[in-house]
């Protein structure tokens, strides 16, 4: 008979991937489920050209035989810094949770059920950053069969430290949270917190390490220490260093389970418990225009889920930091001496080059990608009512627009300041904020309505690993990539030919949105 | 006066080989209650889901006040309120939020939308937890914060899948009396149920439906025939229609 964590971890893996579901409905929900994996397929494939070309860097640089302990500690702290913005949810979002939690399994079994399922999707993406660095480090460097034991070791164990740890802290910010009124505003602002900790220690890292490849790998693994175990055995052949850092993620995973297991009921019931009875005043009863009635309605979505607002602000407050942080650099003076040949010299340039990072945040930002999903088992509710479709979708886009685009403005005005842009380029910079803003907000209802997901157990599978998600932020990443870097080349124009590609992919979006009624089946 | 709803051959199937309505037709007046009863998946939810515009329909038509659902779905949920089997209304609202919500959605101006919910939440016992969030509330007490939703804007026609399973004997007694209210205003209520019983002491008609096909159809006297309507129900699962 099979061990209960397992059969747990079965089911859930089956609801995460949605394949039971394409093997019985077929039709539609298999093609579904296909496109969604040739868009993960795609997105994988962008990054396995990334990590070969950062690997070849190395070797170039003579740094090859750093490659096994940086790819491990890369994947490392990428799996840490996700798992970070799952915060709770992690553990105790899943809609089956009264349901699991009054089977006849202990509490350990569910919480390392839980656990590997976020492990087998987390070990996923550390193959895909650490095959590819691997293959590049056998072909420059030669073949070692230390090397690739200690990868075959130390890979599958590497995300379980990272993501023991966020889960621990996700827990304890659920715990500490669960008996307050307000509580999944304060999990929000706690899991930001403990992100923009993370951001920032990783910045700082960065900064220390001035962008050198050697530097990058000593501020890399100082930031996670367990890589250079990893380091002892591919690079000094000590073979105790890839079995303790295989024992070290174990031990760190089995004492998560151990530990969160003692106290899932209490976390989980106190987290269902909601306080009851409180009556209602007159002034209670406003009215208000139903796109208004709408609108409010969206934001109060975005602010009732720690997962959805985290996603939805991650860009949004890296905006808000770059505003401030620019405030204190004098772009334009720094840039000033460099020989740019162009006109508005290099302050124009590098505030055009800015509008496209700018980009990149926003499309970061983009709740509308998952709005319409999130409604579930709930959509009949507003289907239902006298709306049209074009209301109900432009008003989920709305909070899209007004994050991105209020902290696009503020952002796009302090790099103008800081490079000491010229007239038009702060024009052009501030309308590159509403556009892109839009752009994002209007795609992201727009793939949310041709591909939605309703059928979701927990938020997480809609709000950071949905198909229009994943589509809207790696589009977004492109297309603020792509502006950047044809700034360099053509310097002002790019960015207005930028403005005029982001208002005419926002109106073909909106004109693409369905009119009439939206319907159950999706 | 024309009827409320007009249901005319309506088809529903779920990939290629499920017919899950099948050529269902049938009218509701005002001041009908009718109820509409059916074994566990005989059709009788995707019937009111498409009538409620959330479903997309095959073939047939259906008219609520003479208006296409198909082709003017807005003018037509703007004359009804639905309320489903499972009342999944949002959790991060409180309960006068959401009802808020309903009344500005159906531009209900705020004196009125006070005086109904103050009526109907005592009638309920429900107004000293509309101040809390949805997400606290006990299935009886999203029914019936859903059912004074559905009631804020007076609609010509309430259609309700299953609306007592849930309830307390008390407010299930006081949604009947607003079913008859309701319906001596001109208004008409079209809801499913399993508990024949209530339909044969509240409704004035009744359809059956069995595997998507009406079997039984008409006031409740005639179906009846002077029978029980539990004798008659079985009688027509086990033949066609009378």
């Amino acid at each position: 008979m099979r061990a209960k964590w397992a059969l747990l971890f079965k089911i859930q893996w089956m609801g995460l991937t949605g394949i039971n579901k394409a093997r019985h409905a077929g039709g539609r929900t298999g093609r579904r489920l296909a496109l969604t994996a040739a868009a993960v397929g795609l997105v994988a494939a962008v990054l396995v050209f990334f990590v070969a070309m950062l690997a070849l860097s190395f070797c170039r640089a003579g740094l090859g035989g750093m490659l096994p302990a940086f790819s491990v500690a890369a994947a490392s702290l990428a799996v840490f810094v996700f798992s970070l913005l799952r915060g709770p949810s992690l553990l105790f979002a899943a809609k089956d949770l009264d349901f699991t939690l009054a089977l006849p399994v202990t509490r350990r079994a569910v919480v390392a059920a839980r656990l590997l399922c976020s492990y087998a999707v987390n070990a996923l993406f550390t193959l895909i950053v650490a095959l590819p660095a691997a293959v590049v480090y056998f072909v420059c460097e030669g073949f070692s069969w230390t090397v690739l034991g200690t990868l075959a070791l130390a890979l599958p164990c590497a995300p379980l430290l990272p993501l023991a740890v966020a889960a621990a802290l996700g827990t304890g910010v659920a715990a500490l949270s669960a008996r307050l009124k307000h509580k999944n505003l304060l999990q929000s602002v706690l899991g930001i917190a403990l992100f923009f900790g993370a951001m920032a220690a990783s910045f700082a890292f960065s900064f220390g390490a001035n962008a050198d490849t050697g530097a990058l790998y000593n501020a890399l693994v100082k930031f996670y220490p367990p890589a250079l175990l990893v380091a002892k055995t591919a690079n000094e052949g000590a073979a105790w260093g890839v079995f303790a850092f295989a024992g070290a993620s174990l031990a760190a995973a089995a004492l998560f389970v151990w530990a969160a297991g003692a106290c899932f009921t209490q976390i989980a019931s106190a987290l269902a418990a909601r306080a009851a009875g409180a009556g209602y005043k007159r002034g209670d009863v406003r009215a208000s225009s139903a796109f208004a009635a709408l609108v409010k309605r969206e934001f109060k979505r975005l602010f009732s889920s720690s997962a959805y607002l985290l996603n939805a602000a991650a860009g949004v407050l890296l905006l808000l930091l770059g505003a401030v942080a620019l405030l204190f650099f004098d772009i334009g003076a720094m840039a000033g001496e460099l020989p740019v040949p162009q006109r508005g010299g290099a302050g124009d340039l590098f505030a055009c080059m800015g509008a496209g990072v700018m980009a990149v945040m926003q499309c970061m930002s983009c709740p509308s990608a998952s709005a319409l999903s999130l409604e579930g088992k709930s959509r009949g509710l507003l289907f239902s009512l006298p709306l049209s479709a074009g209301q109900i979708l432009l008003a989920k886009a709305v909070p899209t627009f007004a994050l991105d685009a209020g902290a696009g403005l503020l952002f796009a005005a302090s790099l103008c300041r800081s490079c000491g842009a010229g007239a038009a380029v702060w024009a052009l910079c501030m309308a590159g904020a509403v556009l892109f803003a839009a752009m994002a907000a209007a795609g992201g209802i727009f793939l949310n309505a041709k591909f939605p997901k309703y059928d979701w157990k927990q938020e997480v599978q809609v709000v950071k690993n949905s198909l229009p998600v994943t589509v809207t932020v790696f589009a977004g990443m492109a297309f603020g990539i792509g502006v950047a870097v044809l700034t360099a080349f053509a310097g002002v124009w790019a960015l207005a030919a930028a403005c005029a590609a982001s208002l005419l992919l926002c109106a073909l979006a909106l004109a693409a949105l369905p009119r009439r009624a939206l319907h159950w089946e999706a | 006066m024309g009827p409320v709803l007009q249901i005319e051959n309506l088809t529903k199937r779920y990939g290629k080989n499920k017919t899950a309505v099948d050529g269902l037709s049938l009218e509701v007046c005002a001041g009908d209650i009718y109820g509409f009863i059916g074994q566990n998946g005989a059709g009788k939810t995707t019937t009111l889901r498409a009538l409620a515009g959330i479903l997309a329909f095959d073939e047939g038509e259906i008219r609520i006040c003479g208006h296409s659902v198909r082709k003017e779905p807005v003018k037509c949920k703007a004359e009804m309120a639905y309320i489903s089997d499972d009342p999944d209304l949002y959790d991060y609202l409180t309960g006068i939020q959401y009802i808020n919500f309903i009344a500005d959605i159906f531009g209900v101006n705020e004196e009125v939308r006070a005086e109904r919910i103050a009526k109907y939440a005592e009638m309920f016992r429900i107004a000293g937890d509309l101040g809390s969030l949805i997400g606290s509330y006990s299935h009886g007490m999203k029914q019936k914060t859903a059912i004074i939703g559905a009631l804020v804007h007076d609609p010509k026609l309430l259609v309700l899948d299953e609306p007592f399973v849930g309830l307390d004997p008390e407010a299930a007694f006081k949604l009947k009396e607003v079913f008859r209210e309701m319906c001596a205003r001109g208004a008409a209520i079209f809801f499913s149920t399993h508990v024949l019983d209530v339909a044969e002491k509240l409704c004035n008609k009744i359809a059956i439906i069995r595997e998507g096909k009406l079997v039984a159809n008409g006031p409740i006297e005639e179906v009846r025939g002077g029978e029980g309507l539990e004798a008659v129900f079985m009688e027509v699962l086990g033949s066609d229609a009378r």
